[in-house]
């Protein structure tokens, strides 16, 4: 446990209130910058972060490179964690950055630092190669849509209406090498 | 590249790439677009989870069936509800239900010995135990001899359990007879996320006197496309248990430690989302002390409960009906009990079979109204050797019905009125009992009113009993078959809010009328039967509690209670609704939490309770109770460490203690001190 645990809980009422003042009043910019804030906190409680990250985490965009929708939505989610620049999860950076889907690609993503490979629309077909790449090297995977998670990836934030929501395959989770907090378990709908 | 991930591999460091540089808003030529971080930072494990999600209150206090036997919100749920969940029972340090139940406001638990517990609500203390509805998944397993809960026959380990449902106020309108001051329903754990998973634990440890205390308990689960199974094992010994040295009749020396077993299991198959066909069974057995309203002497006394039931359940049905359950249900419970000729009546050799069928359905009306109608038919056996000889061991049959509706005129507003008519199997009259309520809920707050009506059924013994002393020929028990139903008649006002996305606050204030309350009737001080109080006893009372979480490590659960008696002057001579009985105020706190990347919990706690005074006649034969409870504590803390994550290996020690530490906190003659107590565990789990 680090020292910031215990440090004054002002700051977090503050920060919460700032964090959801720039959602609300910036939203329309990208339509991912609610569910990546979401998934930087999401990270904030995956227990096995810190034995598998170096000083920083880095967030690789999967999409389909000859795929407009694939590279619009892995577009949007990089303007949507370009918002996580300014914040740090357990005291890392994190910084994110889009590849095309090749695992070549991937295993130079990896090289440049990836911990989260996140996959972007059009990639169904691929997916389960992608889980394979993944849990070999104890990459977290998520993905843009919760049928990702049927039998393939760990993690999907995604909004349904309004409100986001966090969906979680412990299943697969634990295929990576993935381990979650309870608090986040408790607020997640659990894939069976 | 290598990864270092705790449990799966060890080797090497870990790897520290550095981010690459921020890609130009122009640069469109690489096959990859880098973010990076800016200069200025903080903490994003400084936001609440919930405000990011979003979450209304009524998503973060989910949902129950407890209220109406039908999936609603708890925000919109037409009953005071507390809902304690896994990890609460778990880092409460308790071992037991009872010593769960002890922080939930309105709530009184007193042990008279060791898994020897009664547990009344909102008023209701005293040495009965039969003035609340427990329900494991939703069978009820009082007992139906005198519809008394032994806590003992619960037939899973605490931390089998995914959670426990309080629903304080007159339930009967969902549940029938006994429901008349609240239901506590238990959740078995279930089996999301991991498959298989499991639990084995292994406890040992003593009280202050060297007096052990142990038990191997654990569950299994496993989900195989459309099926589901769980199991269930506990075994557990409580020596802290009370040394009489003299009983009641001035002859005895016995100890009385507890001993149970119970196993339970569960076979689900889910063909669709909208439908599910399961079938439950469980037994448990248990030997403790006798010490109960009837028999004062400290005895010991075994039990076996066998149960199960078969249920199928249609849920988000398109049409008219929109859920449907059907269920078959049976239960067999038998008490043997070391039985001496001088210590009066004993329940020894008593045996009752019970079978029910019933349905629940509710129907979509419109799109702001809903109807739920259903029904149960029951048949029961009753062998019992201080029964009248007309009414032992003749089969009964009696039957329940209902009808509600549910009606939201406005988006923020729901009212709903229910009715129910049930025949208790041993007086055959029809008795009433009704709920109307309305609830205005928004986003972040909720205010409820609920008016109710509900009824306790005479039991057996109250209607029935006959126990004629073996050696005098003397009748020392004697029921009336026209005693009349006990009734709860209660008003709330009931709120819920959250004035911080991590805190949540529900007062609730009650004004209760008690009718036809159970007199006992000491015709000649040795004699004992029943008549009916036909005075009321109103009283009101306040109930307050707290969920606040500080931080991810830090949770705090704060909980009061007052009682206030409006009419003190007309003498008490029930059995239950006496002030002195029931303590003015109590209050306490838990501080529960976890840390350093979850490999640690703790618990700790602390609850106040204010004197209770008892001057009353228990006991067959008769004996005079007299005797001051005074200012008490319960106090308990736990702690657990992670020693291994695969599996995940546990370690926990648990401490509780009650103050003062000489004094019980039951009225019971031969009732011992809580006593202090000191246990170690070992857990492996799939978390």
């Amino acid at each position: 446990m680090g020292p910031s645990v215990f440090r004054s809980r002002l700051q977090p009422a503050a920060m919460a209130g700032l964090i959801m003042l720039f959602l609300t009043g910036a939203k329309g910019d990208s339509t991912k910058k609610r569910p990546a804030v979401i998934l930087g906190r999401v990270l904030s409680y995956e227990l096995t972060l810190e034995d598998r990250v170096g000083d920083s985490v880095g967030i690789a965009v999967v999409y389909r490179r000859d795929d407009q929708t694939s590279e619009a939505n892995a577009d949007d989610w990089i303007q949507g964690l370009a918002e996580l620049s300014s914040v740090k999860v357990k005291d890392r950076r994190i910084f994110a950055f889009k590849v095309p889907y090749a695992v070549g690609e991937m295993s130079s993503a990896v090289d440049k630092g990836a911990d989260v490979l996140l996959v972007a629309d059009g990639l169904h077909a691929e997916s389960p190669s992608i889980a394979q790449f993944a849990r070999s090297r104890h990459l977290l995977t998520m993905g843009n849509a919760v049928s990702y998670l049927d039998t393939d990836l760990t993690l999907c934030v995604t909004e349904e209406g309004e409100k986001p929501k966090i969906f979680i395959n412990l299943k697969i989770a634990h295929l990576e090498g993935i381990r979650f907090g309870s608090r986040l378990l408790e607020l997640a709908t659990l894939i069976r | 590249m290598t990864i270092a991930i705790v449990g799966l591999c060890r080797a090497g460091p870990s790897r520290a790439a550095e981010p690459p540089p921020a890609a130009s808003p122009d640069d469109t030529s690489g096959k990859s677009e880098a973010v990076a971080p800016s200069d200025k930072t903080s903490d994003i494990e400084d936001s609440a989870l919930e405000g990011l999600l979003g979450m209304s209150l009524e998503d973060k206090l989910g949902t129950t069936e407890a209220v109406s036997r039908t999936n609603e919100s708890v925000l919109r749920a037409p009953a005071t509800i507390t809902t304690l969940d896994s990890k609460q029972i778990r880092l409460s340090g308790a071992t037991t239900v009872p010593e769960v139940l002890r922080f939930v406001p309105g709530v009184a638990v007193y042990r008279s010995a060791a898994n020897n517990y009664i547990v009344a609500l909102r008023g209701t203390g005293g040495l009965s135990g039969n003035n609340v509805v427990l329900l494991i998944d939703g069978i009820a397993i009082n007992s139906p001899l005198d519809g008394n809960v032994s806590w003992d026959l619960i037939p899973l380990h605490v931390e089998d359990i995914e959670r426990i449902e309080v629903v304080r106020g007159p339930v009967s309108p969902t549940y029938g007879a006994n429901a008349y001051t609240g239901v506590i329903n238990i959740v078995t754990r279930t089996s999301v996320g991991l498959t298989p998973s499991y639990a084995a634990r292994i406890r040992a440890g003593a009280d202050l006197a060297g007096n052990p205390i142990g038990s191997v308990s654990g569950r299994f689960m496993h989900v195989e496309k459309k099926l589901e199974f769980k199991w269930f094992m506990n075994a557990e010994h409580d020596g802290t248990s009370p040394r009489p040295v003299v009983s009641t009749t001035g002859l005895h020396e016995h100890e009385t430690p507890a001993d149970r077993f119970s196993l339970m299991s569960a076979l689900s198959y889910i063909p669709t989302k909208q439908s599910r066909v399961s079938v439950e069974v469980g037994q448990a057995w248990s030997r403790r002390s006798s010490m109960e309203d009837l028999v004062l002497d400290s005895v010991p006394q075994a039990q076996r409960l066998i149960f199960g039931r078969a249920l199928y359940e249609l849920r988000e049905l398109r049409g008219p009906l929109t859920s449907a359950r059907f269920w078959l249900q049976g239960t067999s419970q038998r008490i043997t009990s070391q039985k001496d000729e001088d210590i009066g009546l004993s329940y020894d050799g008593t045996h009752s079979l019970r079978g029910i069928a019933g349905t629940d359905l509710v129907f979509a009306l419109h799109d702001t109204l809903s109807a739920m109608v259903g029904g149960q038919g029951s048949l029961e056996r009753m062998d019992a050797s201080y029964l009248h000889p007309n009414a032992n061991d003749a089969v009964r049959g009696a039957y329940g019905f209902y009808g509600g509706i549910k009606a939201s005129p406005l988006s923020s507003l729901d009212v709903i009125l229910t009715g129910r008519g049930d025949m208790a199997p041993i007086s055959a009259k029809l008795e009433y009992s009704y709920r109307a309520s309305a609830i205005y809920h928004t986003d972040s707050w909720a205010l409820r009113l609920t008016g109710a009506s509900a009824f306790r059924a005479p039991s057996y013994v109250e209607a029935a009993g006959r126990f004629v002393d073996p050696t005098s020929r003397v009748i020392l028990l004697e029921g009336f078959n026209s005693i009349g139903a006990p009734r709860n008649t209660s008003v709330e006002l009931g709120a819920t809010f959250s004035p911080l996305t991590t805190l949540t606050v529900s007062p609730t204030v009650y004004l209760s009328r008690l009718t036809n309350l159970m007199v006992e009737d000491f015709e000649s001080l040795v004699r004992r039967t029943f008549r009916n109080d036909r005075e009321p006893r109103w009283y009101t009372g306040g109930e307050l509690e707290a969920s606040w979480r500080v931080t991810d490590t830090v949770s705090l659960l704060p909980s009061f209670s007052i009682l206030h008696w409006l009419d003190t002057s007309t003498p008490f001579e029930t059995n239950v609704g006496v002030p002195e009985q029931n303590s003015r105020y109590s209050g306490g706190l838990r501080v529960q939490g976890v840390f350093g990347n979850d490999r640690w919990g703790y618990g700790v706690g602390a609850m106040v309770v204010s004197p209770r005074n008892y001057n009353i006649r228990a006991g067959v034969p008769v004996v005079i109770l007299s005797k001051r409870i005074p200012t008490s504590a319960y106090l308990t803390a736990m702690i657990e460490r992670q020693l291994a994550s695969a599996p995940s290996v546990w370690i926990s020690l648990r401490l509780s203690a009650g103050i003062p530490t000489n004094v019980p906190e039951s009225p019971q003659p031969l009732a011992s001190p809580l006593g202090q107590s000191a246990i170690l565990g070992f857990q492996v789990r799939t978390d």
